[in-house]
Protein backbone atom coordinates (compact mmCIF):
# COMPACT_ATOMS: atom_id res chain seq x y z
CA UNK A 1 0.00 0.00 0.00
CA UNK A 2 1.65 3.28 -1.23
CA UNK A 3 2.41 5.21 2.26
CA UNK A 4 0.01 8.49 3.00
CA UNK A 5 1.67 12.18 2.79
CA UNK A 6 0.91 15.12 4.29
CA UNK A 7 1.42 18.50 5.11
CA UNK A 8 1.32 20.61 7.95
CA UNK A 9 0.16 24.06 8.26
CA UNK A 10 1.75 25.76 11.18
CA UNK A 11 0.93 29.60 12.11
CA UNK A 12 3.30 30.91 14.21
CA UNK A 13 2.77 34.86 16.40
CA UNK A 14 4.57 34.22 19.48
CA UNK A 15 8.08 33.54 17.65
CA UNK A 16 10.76 30.41 19.70
CA UNK A 17 10.89 29.37 16.08
CA UNK A 18 13.77 26.63 17.30
CA UNK A 19 11.72 25.41 19.92
CA UNK A 20 8.62 24.45 17.28
CA UNK A 21 11.16 23.06 14.61
CA UNK A 22 12.36 21.00 17.94
CA UNK A 23 9.12 19.88 18.01
CA UNK A 24 8.10 19.03 14.48
CA UNK A 25 11.15 16.97 14.28
CA UNK A 26 9.86 14.76 17.11
CA UNK A 27 6.66 14.68 15.67
CA UNK A 28 6.70 12.17 13.36
CA UNK A 29 7.99 9.12 11.64
CA UNK A 30 6.56 9.69 8.32
CA UNK A 31 8.11 12.74 6.03
CA UNK A 32 6.04 15.77 5.48
CA UNK A 33 6.56 19.32 4.00
CA UNK A 34 6.36 21.91 6.70
CA UNK A 35 4.39 25.73 5.86
CA UNK A 36 5.73 27.56 8.50
CA UNK A 37 3.93 31.44 8.55
CA UNK A 38 6.07 33.65 10.84
CA UNK A 39 3.78 37.15 11.14
CA UNK A 40 6.83 39.46 10.68
CA UNK A 41 6.10 42.32 12.56
CA UNK A 42 4.88 40.46 15.87
CA UNK A 43 6.30 41.97 18.89
CA UNK A 44 7.57 38.76 19.74
CA UNK A 45 9.21 38.51 16.65
CA UNK A 46 10.67 41.62 16.55
CA UNK A 47 11.85 41.89 20.27
CA UNK A 48 13.94 38.10 20.07
CA UNK A 49 17.20 38.66 19.15
CA UNK A 50 16.99 35.28 16.93
CA UNK A 51 17.55 34.10 13.25
CA UNK A 52 15.62 35.13 10.56
CA UNK A 53 13.34 32.60 10.18
CA UNK A 54 14.38 32.48 6.33
CA UNK A 55 17.38 30.97 7.34
CA UNK A 56 15.85 27.57 7.74
CA UNK A 57 13.92 27.67 4.44
CA UNK A 58 14.12 24.99 1.57
CA UNK A 59 16.84 22.97 3.41
CA UNK A 60 15.74 19.74 5.05
CA UNK A 61 17.58 20.28 8.77
CA UNK A 62 15.48 16.73 9.08
CA UNK A 63 15.35 14.01 6.82
CA UNK A 64 12.39 13.71 7.46
CA UNK A 65 11.06 17.28 6.94
CA UNK A 66 10.99 19.91 4.07
CA UNK A 67 10.41 22.96 5.29
CA UNK A 68 8.47 26.35 3.34
CA UNK A 69 8.70 29.38 5.30
CA UNK A 70 6.48 32.75 4.65
CA UNK A 71 6.28 35.72 6.49
CA UNK A 72 3.06 37.08 6.16
CA UNK A 73 1.23 40.61 7.57
CA UNK A 74 -0.98 40.28 10.62
CA UNK A 75 -4.82 39.80 9.12
CA UNK A 76 -7.05 37.20 10.23
CA UNK A 77 -4.95 35.88 13.09
CA UNK A 78 -4.24 32.63 12.49
CA UNK A 79 -7.09 31.63 9.64
CA UNK A 80 -5.40 34.58 7.67
CA UNK A 81 -1.71 32.56 8.51
CA UNK A 82 -3.23 29.60 7.10
CA UNK A 83 -4.28 30.89 4.25
CA UNK A 84 -1.08 31.97 3.19
CA UNK A 85 0.19 28.89 3.62
CA UNK A 86 -2.57 27.45 1.45
CA UNK A 87 -1.59 29.70 -1.28
CA UNK A 88 1.46 28.75 -0.83
CA UNK A 89 0.48 25.06 -1.16
CA UNK A 90 -1.21 25.37 -4.55
CA UNK A 91 1.40 27.53 -6.18
CA UNK A 92 3.86 25.06 -5.40
CA UNK A 93 1.45 22.38 -6.92
CA UNK A 94 1.77 20.26 -3.86
CA UNK A 95 -0.16 17.16 -3.69
CA UNK A 96 -0.60 15.54 -0.47
CA UNK A 97 -3.24 12.91 1.17
CA UNK A 98 -3.95 15.18 4.34
CA UNK A 99 -3.11 18.71 5.75
CA UNK A 100 -2.85 19.27 9.27
CA UNK A 101 -3.66 22.71 10.59
CA UNK A 102 -1.96 24.31 13.60
CA UNK A 103 -0.59 27.47 15.25
CA UNK A 104 1.50 28.45 18.34
CA UNK A 105 -2.34 29.27 20.24
CA UNK A 106 -2.33 31.25 23.04
CA UNK A 107 -5.76 32.57 24.46
CA UNK A 108 -4.88 34.54 27.43
CA UNK A 109 -8.03 35.75 28.23
CA UNK A 110 -9.60 32.04 28.36
CA UNK A 111 -9.59 30.57 31.43
CA UNK A 112 -8.28 27.34 30.56
CA UNK A 113 -5.93 28.51 28.11
CA UNK A 114 -3.34 25.84 28.45
CA UNK A 115 -5.67 22.59 28.62
CA UNK A 116 -7.18 23.74 25.51
CA UNK A 117 -3.87 23.94 24.00
CA UNK A 118 -2.75 20.40 24.90
CA UNK A 119 -6.17 19.36 23.62
CA UNK A 120 -5.55 21.19 20.19
CA UNK A 121 -1.73 20.28 19.93
CA UNK A 122 -1.97 16.49 20.76
CA UNK A 123 -3.21 15.75 17.70
CA UNK A 124 0.04 16.51 15.80
CA UNK A 125 1.58 13.74 17.77
CA UNK A 126 2.95 10.03 16.32
CA UNK A 127 0.27 8.20 18.39
CA UNK A 128 -2.37 10.19 16.96
CA UNK A 129 -1.16 9.98 13.68
CA UNK A 130 -1.91 6.53 13.45
CA UNK A 131 -5.08 6.65 14.44
CA UNK A 132 -5.85 9.70 12.44
CA UNK A 133 -4.09 7.66 8.69
CA UNK A 134 -6.54 4.65 9.77
CA UNK A 135 -9.88 6.78 10.39
CA UNK A 136 -9.44 8.48 7.27
CA UNK A 137 -8.53 5.13 5.38
CA UNK A 138 -11.55 3.26 6.90
CA UNK A 139 -14.02 5.72 5.87
CA UNK A 140 -13.68 7.48 2.63
CA UNK A 141 -16.32 10.07 3.93
CA UNK A 142 -13.91 11.24 6.99
CA UNK A 143 -13.28 14.79 5.87
CA UNK A 144 -11.92 16.47 9.67
CA UNK A 145 -10.21 14.40 12.27
CA UNK A 146 -10.06 16.80 15.53
CA UNK A 147 -9.07 16.27 19.36
CA UNK A 148 -12.86 14.92 20.47
CA UNK A 149 -13.26 17.68 23.35
CA UNK A 150 -12.79 20.43 20.39
CA UNK A 151 -15.39 19.61 18.35
CA UNK A 152 -18.20 22.07 18.85
CA UNK A 153 -21.78 23.02 17.64
CA UNK A 154 -22.42 26.25 17.35
CA UNK A 155 -26.16 25.68 18.11
CA UNK A 156 -24.34 25.63 21.23
CA UNK A 157 -22.38 28.57 21.64
CA UNK A 158 -24.58 31.15 23.44
CA UNK A 159 -21.67 33.77 23.36
CA UNK A 160 -22.82 35.43 20.07
CA UNK A 161 -26.13 34.69 20.12
CA UNK A 162 -27.09 33.43 16.34
CA UNK A 163 -24.10 35.30 14.67
CA UNK A 164 -22.57 32.10 13.15
CA UNK A 165 -26.06 30.28 13.56
CA UNK A 166 -28.04 31.74 11.22
CA UNK A 167 -27.55 35.96 10.66
CA UNK A 168 -27.76 37.39 7.90
CA UNK A 169 -23.75 38.15 8.37
CA UNK A 170 -23.16 33.91 8.37
CA UNK A 171 -25.83 33.29 5.76
CA UNK A 172 -24.45 35.60 3.26
CA UNK A 173 -20.92 34.23 3.40
CA UNK A 174 -22.56 30.97 3.31
CA UNK A 175 -24.22 31.92 -0.02
CA UNK A 176 -21.11 33.27 -1.48
CA UNK A 177 -18.99 30.04 -0.90
CA UNK A 178 -22.08 27.76 -1.62
CA UNK A 179 -22.20 25.89 1.63
CA UNK A 180 -25.07 24.07 3.36
CA UNK A 181 -23.55 21.92 5.74
CA UNK A 182 -26.12 19.54 7.43
CA UNK A 183 -25.55 20.86 10.66
CA UNK A 184 -23.11 23.16 12.56
CA UNK A 185 -20.31 21.02 13.91
CA UNK A 186 -16.97 22.74 13.58
CA UNK A 187 -13.91 22.60 15.59
CA UNK A 188 -12.96 25.57 17.78
CA UNK A 189 -9.68 26.49 17.75
CA UNK A 190 -8.91 25.27 14.18
CA UNK A 191 -6.40 22.71 14.68
CA UNK A 192 -7.28 19.23 12.69
CA UNK A 193 -6.82 16.72 9.72
CA UNK A 194 -8.40 17.08 6.96
CA UNK A 195 -8.96 15.42 3.21
CA UNK A 196 -6.37 17.41 0.98
CA UNK A 197 -8.54 17.27 -1.87
CA UNK A 198 -10.98 19.00 -0.15
CA UNK A 199 -9.38 22.35 0.76
CA UNK A 200 -7.70 22.39 -2.54
CA UNK A 201 -10.73 22.17 -4.43
CA UNK A 202 -12.63 25.02 -2.71
CA UNK A 203 -9.31 26.89 -2.86
CA UNK A 204 -8.76 26.35 -6.17
CA UNK A 205 -12.24 27.92 -6.59
CA UNK A 206 -11.58 30.63 -4.30
CA UNK A 207 -8.55 31.91 -4.23
CA UNK A 208 -6.87 31.48 -0.41
CA UNK A 209 -5.62 35.29 -0.34
CA UNK A 210 -9.18 36.75 -1.71
CA UNK A 211 -10.48 35.32 1.04
CA UNK A 212 -8.35 36.40 3.52
CA UNK A 213 -8.51 39.76 2.21
CA UNK A 214 -11.63 40.07 3.72
CA UNK A 215 -10.56 39.06 7.69
CA UNK A 216 -9.88 41.97 10.18
CA UNK A 217 -6.58 43.25 10.90
CA UNK A 218 -4.92 42.66 14.35
CA UNK A 219 -5.15 40.44 17.50
CA UNK A 220 -8.81 40.93 17.30
CA UNK A 221 -11.07 38.83 19.46
CA UNK A 222 -15.07 37.91 18.47
CA UNK A 223 -15.99 38.73 22.15
CA UNK A 224 -17.95 42.63 21.23
CA UNK A 225 -19.72 40.81 17.71
CA UNK A 226 -19.14 38.72 15.19
CA UNK A 227 -15.78 38.79 12.90
CA UNK A 228 -15.17 37.39 9.38
CA UNK A 229 -12.02 35.77 10.91
CA UNK A 230 -13.95 33.77 13.67
CA UNK A 231 -16.68 33.11 11.18
CA UNK A 232 -14.07 31.26 9.15
CA UNK A 233 -13.01 29.15 12.04
CA UNK A 234 -16.51 27.85 11.14
CA UNK A 235 -16.38 27.96 7.30
CA UNK A 236 -13.14 26.22 7.26
CA UNK A 237 -14.90 22.84 8.68
CA UNK A 238 -18.74 23.91 6.98
CA UNK A 239 -16.43 23.60 3.26
CA UNK A 240 -15.91 20.00 4.82
CA UNK A 241 -19.34 19.27 5.52
CA UNK A 242 -21.58 20.47 2.79
CA UNK A 243 -19.48 17.87 0.66
CA UNK A 244 -20.76 15.45 2.82
CA UNK A 245 -17.88 14.82 4.79
CA UNK A 246 -17.83 13.76 8.32
CA UNK A 247 -15.97 15.02 11.30
CA UNK A 248 -14.43 13.00 13.91
CA UNK A 249 -13.28 13.07 17.17
CA UNK A 250 -10.58 11.10 18.74
CA UNK B 1 28.37 48.65 1.49
CA UNK B 2 27.46 51.95 1.69
CA UNK B 3 24.65 51.73 -0.57
CA UNK B 4 21.73 49.08 -1.56
CA UNK B 5 22.94 47.59 -4.94
CA UNK B 6 20.69 45.91 -7.30
CA UNK B 7 21.46 43.35 -9.83
CA UNK B 8 19.18 42.18 -12.60
CA UNK B 9 19.42 39.12 -14.20
CA UNK B 10 16.35 37.22 -15.97
CA UNK B 11 15.35 34.71 -14.29
CA UNK B 12 15.59 31.93 -17.07
CA UNK B 13 19.18 31.81 -15.46
CA UNK B 14 19.19 29.61 -11.85
CA UNK B 15 18.19 31.19 -9.08
CA UNK B 16 20.52 29.87 -6.73
CA UNK B 17 23.21 32.77 -6.83
CA UNK B 18 24.93 32.96 -3.29
CA UNK B 19 24.91 36.39 -2.36
CA UNK B 20 24.55 37.84 1.09
CA UNK B 21 21.92 40.37 1.51
CA UNK B 22 24.86 42.54 2.30
CA UNK B 23 26.65 42.97 -0.95
CA UNK B 24 23.36 43.72 -2.34
CA UNK B 25 19.75 42.48 -3.80
CA UNK B 26 19.56 40.02 -6.74
CA UNK B 27 16.43 41.41 -9.21
CA UNK B 28 15.02 38.87 -10.70
CA UNK B 29 13.27 40.30 -14.26
CA UNK B 30 10.55 37.89 -14.61
CA UNK B 31 8.30 37.50 -17.80
CA UNK B 32 5.04 37.02 -16.48
CA UNK B 33 4.34 33.68 -17.61
CA UNK B 34 7.03 33.15 -15.98
CA UNK B 35 6.76 33.88 -12.48
CA UNK B 36 5.36 30.61 -11.12
CA UNK B 37 8.29 28.57 -12.22
CA UNK B 38 10.29 31.27 -10.59
CA UNK B 39 7.94 31.05 -7.53
CA UNK B 40 8.51 27.30 -7.08
CA UNK B 41 12.53 28.01 -7.56
CA UNK B 42 12.65 30.58 -5.18
CA UNK B 43 10.64 28.30 -2.33
CA UNK B 44 13.84 25.86 -2.25
CA UNK B 45 16.25 28.41 -2.11
CA UNK B 46 18.31 28.19 0.91
CA UNK B 47 20.67 30.60 1.17
CA UNK B 48 20.93 34.02 3.28
CA UNK B 49 20.10 35.86 -0.79
CA UNK B 50 17.90 38.60 -0.83
CA UNK B 51 15.78 39.61 -3.79
CA UNK B 52 12.61 41.03 -5.33
CA UNK B 53 11.22 41.50 -9.11
CA UNK B 54 11.13 43.15 -12.14
CA UNK B 55 8.53 43.69 -14.01
CA UNK B 56 7.66 44.99 -17.64
CA UNK B 57 4.87 47.08 -17.60
CA UNK B 58 4.51 46.62 -21.15
CA UNK B 59 3.51 43.42 -20.89
CA UNK B 60 -0.05 42.20 -19.98
CA UNK B 61 -0.56 42.60 -16.24
CA UNK B 62 -4.11 40.74 -15.25
CA UNK B 63 -5.43 40.53 -11.83
CA UNK B 64 -3.91 36.96 -11.56
CA UNK B 65 -0.63 38.10 -12.31
CA UNK B 66 -1.02 40.92 -9.62
CA UNK B 67 -2.12 38.07 -6.80
CA UNK B 68 0.71 36.01 -7.87
CA UNK B 69 3.45 38.85 -6.88
CA UNK B 70 1.80 39.65 -3.83
CA UNK B 71 2.80 35.91 -3.15
CA UNK B 72 5.90 36.66 -3.59
CA UNK B 73 6.25 39.31 -0.91
CA UNK B 74 5.56 36.57 1.98
CA UNK B 75 8.80 34.59 0.56
CA UNK B 76 11.12 34.60 3.36
CA UNK B 77 13.91 35.87 1.49
CA UNK B 78 11.97 38.80 -0.48
CA UNK B 79 13.45 42.37 -0.07
CA UNK B 80 11.90 44.59 2.16
CA UNK B 81 13.30 48.36 2.37
CA UNK B 82 12.43 49.21 6.18
CA UNK B 83 9.69 47.25 6.12
CA UNK B 84 7.85 47.63 2.77
CA UNK B 85 8.81 44.87 -0.41
CA UNK B 86 10.59 46.35 -2.42
CA UNK B 87 9.50 45.94 -6.14
CA UNK B 88 10.73 46.89 -9.60
CA UNK B 89 8.74 48.04 -12.62
CA UNK B 90 10.50 48.99 -15.84
CA UNK B 91 8.34 50.62 -19.23
CA UNK B 92 8.80 53.17 -21.90
CA UNK B 93 4.93 53.79 -21.14
CA UNK B 94 4.30 55.76 -17.95
CA UNK B 95 0.88 55.35 -18.09
CA UNK B 96 1.67 51.61 -18.24
CA UNK B 97 3.80 51.83 -15.22
CA UNK B 98 1.71 53.75 -13.13
CA UNK B 99 -1.02 51.43 -13.94
CA UNK B 100 0.99 48.51 -13.05
CA UNK B 101 2.13 50.43 -9.66
CA UNK B 102 -1.21 50.76 -8.73
CA UNK B 103 -2.70 47.39 -9.12
CA UNK B 104 0.03 45.76 -7.60
CA UNK B 105 -0.27 48.46 -4.61
CA UNK B 106 -4.14 48.36 -4.37
CA UNK B 107 -3.69 44.29 -3.96
CA UNK B 108 -1.08 44.54 -1.43
CA UNK B 109 -2.81 47.04 0.65
CA UNK B 110 -5.83 44.25 0.72
CA UNK B 111 -3.18 41.55 2.31
CA UNK B 112 -2.23 43.85 5.30
CA UNK B 113 0.89 46.14 3.93
CA UNK B 114 0.51 49.35 4.76
CA UNK B 115 3.37 50.09 1.66
CA UNK B 116 5.10 48.98 -1.13
CA UNK B 117 8.58 50.69 -2.50
CA UNK B 118 7.45 50.63 -6.07
CA UNK B 119 10.75 51.81 -8.08
CA UNK B 120 10.63 52.87 -11.86
CA UNK B 121 13.74 51.89 -13.72
CA UNK B 122 15.15 53.21 -16.79
CA UNK B 123 17.92 51.75 -18.52
CA UNK B 124 18.95 54.75 -20.08
CA UNK B 125 19.33 56.72 -16.46
CA UNK B 126 23.06 56.34 -16.84
CA UNK B 127 23.65 57.98 -13.33
CA UNK B 128 22.42 54.80 -11.49
CA UNK B 129 22.26 52.14 -14.44
CA UNK B 130 24.76 49.69 -15.67
CA UNK B 131 25.69 46.70 -17.56
CA UNK B 132 27.64 43.99 -15.85
CA UNK B 133 29.72 43.71 -18.68
CA UNK B 134 31.22 47.24 -18.61
CA UNK B 135 33.36 47.12 -16.03
CA UNK B 136 35.02 50.81 -16.53
CA UNK B 137 31.76 52.68 -16.67
CA UNK B 138 30.34 50.54 -12.99
CA UNK B 139 33.55 51.96 -11.08
CA UNK B 140 33.08 55.21 -12.24
CA UNK B 141 28.99 55.53 -11.23
CA UNK B 142 29.46 54.02 -8.21
CA UNK B 143 32.41 56.55 -7.52
CA UNK B 144 30.66 59.37 -8.91
CA UNK B 145 27.17 57.52 -6.24
CA UNK B 146 30.04 57.77 -3.64
CA UNK B 147 31.04 61.26 -3.77
CA UNK B 148 27.44 63.05 -4.36
CA UNK B 149 25.53 64.03 -2.05
CA UNK B 150 22.72 61.36 -1.77
CA UNK B 151 23.94 59.77 1.50
CA UNK B 152 22.21 56.60 1.79
CA UNK B 153 19.72 54.10 0.34
CA UNK B 154 19.43 52.65 -3.32
CA UNK B 155 22.58 52.24 -4.89
CA UNK B 156 23.30 51.57 -8.46
CA UNK B 157 21.25 48.91 -10.54
CA UNK B 158 23.18 46.46 -12.85
CA UNK B 159 21.61 44.85 -15.31
CA UNK B 160 23.81 40.97 -16.02
CA UNK B 161 23.65 38.66 -19.32
CA UNK B 162 25.07 35.93 -16.44
CA UNK B 163 24.54 35.64 -13.35
CA UNK B 164 28.09 34.25 -12.62
CA UNK B 165 29.38 37.57 -13.28
CA UNK B 166 27.75 39.26 -10.24
CA UNK B 167 30.42 38.01 -8.31
CA UNK B 168 32.97 40.17 -10.39
CA UNK B 169 30.85 43.21 -10.02
CA UNK B 170 30.55 42.80 -6.29
CA UNK B 171 34.21 42.52 -5.94
CA UNK B 172 34.46 45.68 -7.77
CA UNK B 173 32.42 48.10 -6.13
CA UNK B 174 34.04 46.51 -2.59
CA UNK B 175 37.02 47.88 -4.41
CA UNK B 176 35.95 51.00 -5.31
CA UNK B 177 34.93 51.51 -2.21
CA UNK B 178 37.93 51.12 -0.16
CA UNK B 179 39.77 53.42 -2.88
CA UNK B 180 36.50 55.91 -1.38
CA UNK B 181 37.77 55.19 2.14
CA UNK B 182 41.15 55.62 1.45
CA UNK B 183 41.36 59.51 -0.08
CA UNK B 184 37.57 60.31 2.09
CA UNK B 185 37.65 59.11 5.38
CA UNK B 186 35.84 61.50 7.42
CA UNK B 187 32.93 61.46 4.28
CA UNK B 188 33.08 57.51 4.34
CA UNK B 189 32.42 57.09 8.22
CA UNK B 190 29.40 60.02 8.06
CA UNK B 191 27.48 57.85 4.95
CA UNK B 192 28.33 54.51 7.00
CA UNK B 193 26.95 56.08 9.96
CA UNK B 194 24.02 57.48 8.35
CA UNK B 195 22.96 54.16 6.73
CA UNK B 196 23.06 52.28 9.88
CA UNK B 197 21.67 54.72 12.29
CA UNK B 198 18.92 55.13 9.56
CA UNK B 199 18.17 51.18 9.62
CA UNK B 200 18.53 51.63 13.69
CA UNK B 201 15.89 54.16 13.70
CA UNK B 202 13.52 51.98 11.50
CA UNK B 203 14.12 48.77 13.64
CA UNK B 204 13.16 50.78 16.91
CA UNK B 205 10.43 52.39 15.52
CA UNK B 206 9.04 49.38 13.89
CA UNK B 207 9.73 47.75 17.54
CA UNK B 208 8.18 50.53 19.11
CA UNK B 209 4.89 50.31 16.76
CA UNK B 210 4.47 46.11 17.53
CA UNK B 211 4.83 47.04 21.55
CA UNK B 212 2.33 49.17 21.64
CA UNK B 213 -0.06 46.89 19.22
CA UNK B 214 1.19 44.17 22.20
CA UNK B 215 0.09 46.72 24.83
CA UNK B 216 -3.48 47.14 23.60
CA UNK B 217 -3.52 43.60 23.18
CA UNK B 218 -3.05 43.16 26.87
CA UNK B 219 -5.32 45.66 27.77
CA UNK B 220 -8.17 44.05 25.60
CA UNK B 221 -6.94 40.57 26.83
CA UNK B 222 -8.06 42.44 30.69
CA UNK B 223 -10.93 44.15 29.54
CA UNK B 224 -12.65 41.06 28.32
CA UNK B 225 -11.02 38.80 31.81
CA UNK B 226 -12.35 41.52 33.81
CA UNK B 227 -15.77 41.30 31.88
CA UNK B 228 -16.18 38.05 33.76
CA UNK B 229 -17.73 37.18 30.53
CA UNK B 230 -15.74 33.76 31.00
CA UNK B 231 -16.91 33.42 34.02
CA UNK B 232 -20.46 33.51 33.17
CA UNK B 233 -19.99 31.43 30.27
CA UNK B 234 -18.35 28.81 32.35
CA UNK B 235 -21.02 29.14 34.62
CA UNK B 236 -23.89 28.47 31.84
CA UNK B 237 -21.62 25.47 31.27
CA UNK B 238 -22.00 23.82 34.17
CA UNK B 239 -25.57 24.98 35.10
CA UNK B 240 -27.18 23.19 32.08
CA UNK B 241 -24.09 19.95 32.36
CA UNK B 242 -24.16 18.94 35.88
CA UNK B 243 -26.15 21.45 38.29
CA UNK B 244 -29.65 20.10 36.64
CA UNK B 245 -28.87 16.93 36.91
CA UNK B 246 -31.19 15.06 39.62
CA UNK B 247 -30.07 14.70 43.39
CA UNK B 248 -30.22 10.57 43.57
CA UNK B 249 -27.53 11.02 40.81
CA UNK B 250 -25.67 13.76 42.34
CA UNK B 251 -25.40 11.69 45.70
CA UNK B 252 -24.22 8.44 43.74
CA UNK B 253 -21.97 10.28 42.16
CA UNK B 254 -20.44 11.59 45.27
CA UNK B 255 -20.51 7.62 46.39
CA UNK B 256 -18.51 7.11 43.61
CA UNK B 257 -16.23 9.60 44.23
CA UNK B 258 -15.02 8.64 47.53
CA UNK B 259 -14.91 5.17 46.58
CA UNK B 260 -12.34 5.79 43.72
CA UNK B 261 -10.57 7.72 46.26
CA UNK B 262 -11.23 11.62 45.02
CA UNK B 263 -13.08 12.53 47.71
CA UNK B 264 -12.18 11.95 51.56
CA UNK B 265 -14.84 9.53 53.63
CA UNK B 266 -14.79 11.42 56.69
CA UNK B 267 -16.09 14.54 54.54
CA UNK B 268 -19.61 12.46 54.12
CA UNK B 269 -20.04 12.81 57.80
CA UNK B 270 -18.18 15.70 59.19
CA UNK B 271 -18.50 18.94 57.41
CA UNK B 272 -15.31 20.40 59.29
CA UNK B 273 -12.97 17.77 57.48
CA UNK B 274 -11.08 18.10 54.48
CA UNK B 275 -12.80 16.94 50.92
CA UNK B 276 -10.39 16.55 48.52
CA UNK B 277 -6.30 16.12 48.81
CA UNK B 278 -4.92 19.39 46.99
Amino acid sequence: MKSKTYSVFFHNYYGKDQEWFSFFADQSTVPFHLYYNCVRDSYYRLAAIAEPPGIFSGESFSKRLRLSVRNSTNLGKDIGGKLVLMDAYLRLNAKTDYILLLHDKQSPYHHNSDHWRKELLRIAGNEFQQQVFRLFDENPQTGIVASKSTILNELNNDQDSNAYINSVFINSLKQKYNLSPPDLQYVAGTMFWVRASIFEEFFNRFRPLDVRQLLEKGNITDEAGPTNTHAWERILCWIVSSGGYKIKGI
Amino acid sequence: MLYTNYYIIDTKQSVDINLDGKDGIIVFFTKTDNLTETYQNLDTLSNAAKYCLLIDSSEHIDQQTVELIISFFFLPGYFYYQGSPKMLIQGKNPASNQNARIAIMDEALKQGFEKIDIQFVNENDSAVFCFGSQEMQIADVYLNLLNSTHLSGNGLFIQFENGNEIAVSVALLRATEERFKLDNPVLYESKRNTGYYNEELYRMRALLQSAGNELDNQRSHAAILRSNSMASRLQHYYNNEYENLPVWYKKLGQIIKTISGKRSLRSAFDKNSKKYKA
